[in-house]
């Protein structure tokens, strides 16, 4: 009873602010080394789309990960994923595409995120402690 | 690897900044100096140092290998950022007309580091705004794993 589709949603988004975090720190960390490409983390753009299409999709059963995967993925199997970006970077010339004013409003960004998924997460656990207190 | 592995990716690059700053230092302060080593019975003057950075990565230890393999998730080899070695500068001396000059030539002239303090201070500007922004993405990170403290409070 206690895990609800809910609360493992907000673990996983939990899981890809903590990952974002750790990405960010790199690109910030490497902001001055050659040949070193930004990375980012996607997971809500995911699972926006699954959600906008999850009552009416067919899904392939996979009983193998080599299976092709076709329809849209379910939200359990929505996993953040690291991507590296490899376009050109707007700004410095040794082949290094990190911004660092958009890794520093990232940053900022990805906590108030984190702190909002806590908050909401709290909230759930709130509501489970009303509920088992039955008053 | 939680969030725990990003205060390990900042302090890496704090550490690479720091020493950044030390080898910018030692060519501000050594500016001037003609006797930076002796060799065959002559001396050369400081060469400008300059650090070399490259991304850190953990490949060859056995957790980070288990690491990338049992998360699915794509987790990236690269863990921070290290000075991988310090080279230097091999841009000709400075000569200078100096007779009176201890370690002037025959002909009078003195051969001066190579360091351009336009370019140090630059460097040191970049290097100090580059320290801060790890610092400041130390301080994120803590912030959030204080927060993550409150869940089910």
């Amino acid at each position: 009873m206690l895990s609800t589709p809910t609360l493992s949603m907000f673990e996983k988004a939990l899981d890809a602010a903590s990952m974002r975090q750790r990405a960010i720190s790199n690109n910030i960390a490497n902001v001055d080394t050659p040949y070193y490409r930004s990375q980012s983390v996607t997971f809500e753009s995911e699972l926006q789309k699954a959600l906008a299409k999850s009552s009416t999709t067919f899904v392939a059963y996979r009983t193998n990960e080599k299976h092709l995967a076709f329809g849209l993925p379910s939200l359990e199997n929505i996993e953040p994923k690291l991507q590296i970006d490899s376009s050109a970077g707007p700004m410095q010339n040794a082949a290094n595409n990190v911004d660092l004013d958009f890794e520093m409003i990232n940053l900022a960004r990805n906590q108030l995120w984190y702190n909002a998924l806590v908050q909401q997460t709290n909230g759930q656990f709130t509501k489970l402690r009303t509920i088992i207190g039955g008053k | 690897m939680g969030l725990f592995g990003s205060f390990d990716i900042s302090a890496s690059a704090l550490t690479a900044n720091r020493l950044r700053m030390d080898i910018i230092s030692s060519n501000i302060s050594n500016a001037n100096t003609t006797r930076g080593e002796y060799v065959n019975g002559q001396w050369q003057p400081y060469k400008r140092k300059v650090a070399v950075i490259e991304p850190k990565t953990g490949a060859s230890s056995f957790e980070n290998f288990l690491q990338a393999a049992v998360s699915r998730t794509g987790m990236s080899t690269v863990n921070g950022v290290r000075v991988s070695q310090i080279v230097e500068d091999r841009t000709p001396p400075k000569i200078m007309y100096d007779p009176t000059h201890p370690d002037a030539d025959a002909r009078g002239y003195v051969a001066l580091p190579n360091v351009d303090m336009l370019k140090e201070m630059i460097d040191l500007m970049s290097t100090t705004r580059a320290y801060e922004s790890n610092a400041t993405a130390i301080n994120a990170a803590k912030a959030m794993a204080m927060k993550a403290l409150e869940i089910g409070k």
